[in-house]
């Protein structure tokens, strides 16, 4: 018999793995939004920001806040350097050379993690990671709390940024019609670097959030990386509030799959409802249509 | 006019005298060169007089000076040899393989094993197996065994190709792995016809049954403790169970076995999730249908870290009962979850958990010593089966001495129950028979309960060997 005690508590835990999606899947959209390029290295950049956090915390003892920013500045800067030194470069080249491309990054980043980090997991201990918040008969972490209310105040944050500065707004002019933008003089390829920063910074964030609640691997990135990018079909490829509801829904269904059906097959039920929704609405729930040349 | 030795016409002015005979140029030639490797041989010398080339006998001037000068240079160089030959007794190698994933999810496991290998290699190149080494002792000479690896990267394909490769191209008579169920079952198709004896790392029943005649598996199958496990609930009144268990057969067939002995018993299971537990972060949702039911008890039939992420994940969401956990139970679970938090939960566990819980018994050291060794080395510890290979890479060098040979692998193995039997050998993991299976037999598990923030032991664990056979 299901209660709604149980019920509530799926949609809790929904809810925080939801997040973790939004994070990841809000970066993908907007590099793919301004770039066309889906950038398949934003799960390995979410474990690297992990690891970032991991060892500014347990290896010099920085404080688990300073170290959200710390990593979230750092993968920006690592953003940066990948844009200038591969996706400008090849910003003339057909699109699935782009595509190659991102998936060589994924696999060179997975690479170097398992040189540098060790193949043995880590666990990320941080002040609350065994605290349990209890309201009435449901419970939840403290770092799924926070887990949440980051991607809030991130998400928030980043809608304010897009919708009410000079800076946003070059980037949605941009995402909406590059050689417009152009033409009015916005300088497209900062715009292109900036979009590139803001993704994988959200990976950084992502990664620091969730990883006291989770075991560090150099490759757990590829999962949320899978929903992730499914969020952003499911949502409509290039739009963040589309995104944002697709990463939301998939962690719904996932966790409610997990729990009235099996877990073995919540990621079938996850691709599935995608998959369905895509037949009848092919631009996504939010899609609209990708202007290109 | 014509040669006396070939019969051809000779051009006038072109002949040669030799020893009263005339010769064409050729004939001629050949002559002078069979004179040049006689010279050189020091049989004949020659001498020009006038235009008439004298040829004789070498003579017996200075004879002595050149036997003394000779006897001198074939003492140097019979000495040179002497040492060339004892230097490359002592250097003189024998390849054997390490086959597992040193990339891809189970690398941690993989390159635990692939180390614990190297380690085995360097303690017997450096002590012998019997601490009188250097390397062994096959066929009255001293061998180091060198390891060629191979990384399958957990694909059983890929397995079957590493196997081949080492086979082929480095000619080993023994493979240490592949690491895992399926990879084992993929090389156990092919490994006879490779003419190699392999040391699978599965803990599954169906592996010890597709064994063969060159083939080692150093895990009892863990299915057989199933049935003393569902007892151990039974007798403590934890009679509702929930379990999780990883897809890989062995795991999920372990979980099997103590259902079934668990409803014989007169128990219920509420409760049973099969995952992908290397794909798995995220276990609330199980934990809270598992919650829901009320269990007395959550069986986690997984690996070591998922082992600890279900646990904490069950604390998470408010479960108050007990955990049933497996011999993947580690030190570092442990850390994870905390052992306050886990009062009253029971452990199967091997060697090395209980080893590591109570130092005290592990009476040689040996587990204490690869942990510390490994440690120093490597600068982590390792996963579990890394501590199983270790001993079987002695085993096996400690056979190949037995059976004095180092290229026959039937020869190899049909040694190496006498190498356990003889009791010499570091084994962390105490076992003392290897099964016509290719099963390695023995070593006890335990059954421990955790009380007051320790492991305590409630009993050994053995499985009948005839059940096994």
């Amino acid at each position: 018999m299901v209660t709604a005690v149980e019920f509530c508590q799926y949609i809790l835990n929904g809810i925080s793995q939801g997040c973790i999606y939004i994070l990841l899947a809000s970066g993908l959209t907007l590099v793919f939004g301004i770039l066309n390029v889906p950038n398949f290295a934003q799960g390995h950049l979410y474990m690297i920001g992990a690891y970032f956090g991991f060892y500014m915390v347990m290896s010099f003892g920085m404080n688990y806040w300073m170290a959200l920013i710390l990593a979230t500045m750092a993968l920006a800067f690592l953003g940066l350097l990948l844009y200038k030194f591969i996706f400008y470069p090849m910003r003339d080249v057909p699109e699935v050379n782009l595509f190659v491309a991102a998936m060589a990054l994924l696999m060179i980043i997975e690479g170097a993690a398992l040189f540098f980090f060790g193949t043995e997991t880590k666990w990320f201990v941080v002040p609350y990671s065994r605290h349990v918040v209890t309201f009435g008969p449901f419970a939840l972490p403290l770092q799924r709390i926070i887990v949440i209310l980051g991607t809030l105040v991130v998400m928030i944050a980043l809608q304010i940024f897009i919708k009410k500065t000079m800076i946003g707004a070059t980037l949605e002019a941009t995402a909406q019609q590059r050689e417009g933008a152009m033409l009015c003089g916005i300088k497209v390829t900062s715009v292109s670097a900036l979009a590139f920063m803001i993704g994988t910074g959200l990976a950084g964030i992502a990664g620091v959030l969730i990883g006291p609640a989770v075991l560090l691997e150099p490759t757990m990135g590829m999962g949320p990386l899978l929903v992730a990018f499914s969020a952003v079909v499911f949502g409509g490829m290039g739009s963040i509030a589309g995104a944002v509801l697709g990463a939301f829904i998939l962690g719904l269904v996932e966790s409610l799959a997990s729990g009235y059906i099996s877990a073995t097959y919540s990621l079938t039920f996850v691709f599935g409802i995608m998959i369905l929704t895509l037949l009848f609405r092919p631009k996504g729930l939010l899609g609209r249509e990708v202007w290109r040349p | 006019m014509k040669c006396d030795r070939c019969g051809s016409e000779i051009d006038p002015g072109e002949e040669k005298e030799y020893l009263g005979q005339t010769l064409c140029e050729d004939c001629y030639k050949e002559l002078e060169r069979e004179f040049a490797v006689l010279r050189h041989m020091e049989k004949v010398r020659g001498e020009k007089r006038g235009n008439r080339i004298l040829l004789r006998l070498w003579g017996n001037k200075g004879g002595n000076m050149k036997r003394i000068l000779a006897f001198f240079i074939l003492t140097i160089l019979t000495t040179m040899t002497c040492s060339h030959i004892l230097l490359a007794q002592e250097l003189k190698t024998v390849k054997v393989g390490a086959l597992s994933p040193h990339s891809g999810l189970n690398a941690y496991f993989g390159l635990s094993v692939f180390r614990s290998v190297e380690l085995a290699v360097k303690n017997i190149n450096e002590k012998g197996t019997l601490g009188k080494g250097p390397g062994i002792l096959v066929n009255g000479r001293r061998w180091r065994l060198e390891v060629v690896s191979y990384d399958d990267g957990g694909d059983p394909a890929k397995s079957v190709a590493g196997m081949r490769r080492l086979v082929e191209m480095h000619n080993v008579p023994v493979i240490f792995g592949p690491f895992g169920t399926p990879a084992t079952w993929a090389c156990q198709e092919i490994n006879m016809q490779s003419g190699v004896l392999f040391c699978g790392m599965s803990a599954s029943d169906l592996s010890r049954k597709k064994g063969n005649s060159l083939y080692f598996q150093e895990r009892l199958p863990a299915i057989y403790w199933g049935d003393p496990m569902a007892q151990a609930c039974i007798e403590r009144g934890y009679k509702k169970a929930c379990i999780v268990a990883d897809v890989n057969e062995a795991y999920s067939s372990w979980a099997k076995r103590f259902v079934d002995k668990l409803e014989s018993l007169g128990g219920k299971v509420l409760g049973f999730e099969t995952i992908d537990s290397k794909a798995m972060t995220d276990y609330h949702s199980i934990m809270t249908k598992f919650k829901a039911k009320s269990p007395d008890i959550i069986f986690l039939s997984l690996y070591e870290d998922p082992q600890a992420l279900a646990a904490s994940h069950a604390l998470d969401i408010g479960y108050k009962g007990k955990f049933f956990l497996n011999s993947d139970w580690g030190k570092k679970a442990e850390k994870i979850v905390g052992l306050d938090r886990l009062e009253g939960s029971l452990v199967e566990a091997t060697q090395w958990m209980f080893y590591q819980a109570h130092p005290e018994q592990d009476k040689e050291g040996f587990l204490t010593g690869y942990l510390k060794q490994y440690q120093d080395t490597y600068g982590y510890i390792p996963a579990q089966p890394g501590a199983h290979i270790y001993g079987v890479v002695y085993m096996v060098a400690r056979a190949m001495e037995i059976a004095d040979t180092i290229t026959d692998p039937y020869a190899i193995r049909e040694a190496a129950p006498k190498a356990l039997q003889e009791g010499n050998l570091p084994l962390i993991f105490p076992n003392t028979d290897v099964l016509e299976n290719g099963l390695i037999y023995g070593a006890p598990d335990f059954l421990l309960e955790i009380r007051d923030g320790d492991y305590k032991l409630i009993r050994e664990l053995q499985v009948p060997r005839e059940v096994l056979e």
